[in-house]
């Protein structure tokens, strides 16, 4: 238990979900009419809404990956994080149920996974580890309240 | 354990990205409209002349009877399934060019003649990755290009003449 709610074990998994957003923010900010292209391909938004999120998504990822790392609000950011999460999750998952053949775009253009269980479960993984920030995280202000947000 | 936290913050977080998204788009080079451009493919008609453009929107859809003309007529058919997919079964004498996988430099490319017609083909018409092959093989000076959208399903379910291959 101790182990659980050490505050630099805790922050090891911030740093990798934190890591995980921002690699996955950058591949898509590099190249966002790929990643328009993957958001089209399930199927899912009306035609006119996939640019918004497409320009909007990577950015949050990138920002919410940052101040994880970073420690800070982070379970304003564990939310965040896991409700993302949550969402691609069942994305893929309606799709893998339509029988959808498509890549994930998970991690932008270097990324030709297929949706399918394994994204699945390696999803859910991420969506443990950021319920689990969102408990244990650290929900003191920063410490220095004139920190200008690096971003 | 506590799991108290503030709405405001978790909006401010979110604006800032957004704002920061939008104002990044606006003046990267790589930047996408706001709106995206819808891509429907126009359907090709038997009677008509194969025309040369280089308009996506004259990437021609192709109806399964009239894939079969062409395929009877001999013209090359493209796989843009992945490699597994391609091998478990295919349209007889097709190449697999997995869409996925696309890149200028990728040897399906030298199979593959740029005035030639060719008709390319994913597993229905709901996969989308052989409308986007087209898109990307008519960037590259491609001329005369053909989406199968019903694609092996449809074939599949004709009795049409299909193979399977080895994996390499």
């Amino acid at each position: 238990m101790k182990l659980i709610t050490n505050k630099y074990f805790v922050w090891t998994a911030q740093a990798f979900i934190g890591f995980v957003f921002i690699y996955s923010g950058l591949e898509k900010i590099t190249d966002p009419a790929t990643f328009s292209d993957a958001i089209a391909n399930y199927k899912l938004l009306p035609n006119f809404a996939i640019n918004f999120f497409a320009v909007a998504v990577p950015w949050i990822e990138l920002v919410v990956g940052l101040l994880l790392i970073f420690n800070f609000y982070v379970k304003e950011n564990a939310i965040i994080y896991s409700s993302l999460m949550l969402v691609f999750t069942l994305m893929i998952l309606i799709s893998v149920i339509r029988g959808l053949d498509i890549s994930c775009g998970c991690f932008g253009t270097t990324d030709t996974q297929k949706v399918g269980l394994l994204k699945i479960l390696e999803n859910l993984g991420l969506i443990i580890l950021g319920i689990y920030v969102l408990f244990y995280g650290d929900s003191s202000e920063p410490e220095s309240p004139n920190t200008q947000n690096e971003n | 354990m506590n799991i108290s936290f503030s709405i405001n913050k978790i909006l401010y977080i979110l604006a800032v990205a957004v704002v920061l998204g939008f104002l990044y788009n606006h003046f990267s080079p790589s930047g996408i409209n706001l709106i995206r451009e819808e891509i429907v493919l126009e359907e090709y008609n038997s009677d008509e002349s194969i025309s040369n453009t280089a308009d996506y929107s004259k990437i021609k859809a192709v109806k399964i009877d009239d894939a079969y003309q062409f395929y009877l007529d001999g013209v090359t058919f493209v796989d843009s399934r992945d490699m597994w997919e391609f091998g478990d079964g295919h349209i007889a004498g097709a190449i697999n060019f997995p869409e996925i996988e696309f890149s200028t430099d990728h040897p399906a490319l030298k199979k593959l003649d740029k005035t030639e017609p060719l008709v390319i083909y994913c597993s229905s018409a709901d996969c989308g990755t052989s409308t986007d092959l087209a898109i990307k093989l008519q960037r590259l000076g491609y001329q005369n290009l053909f989406v199968f959208e019903e694609g092996w399903d449809a074939w599949l379910e004709r009795d049409y003449p299909i193979e399977t291959s080895v994996v390499e």
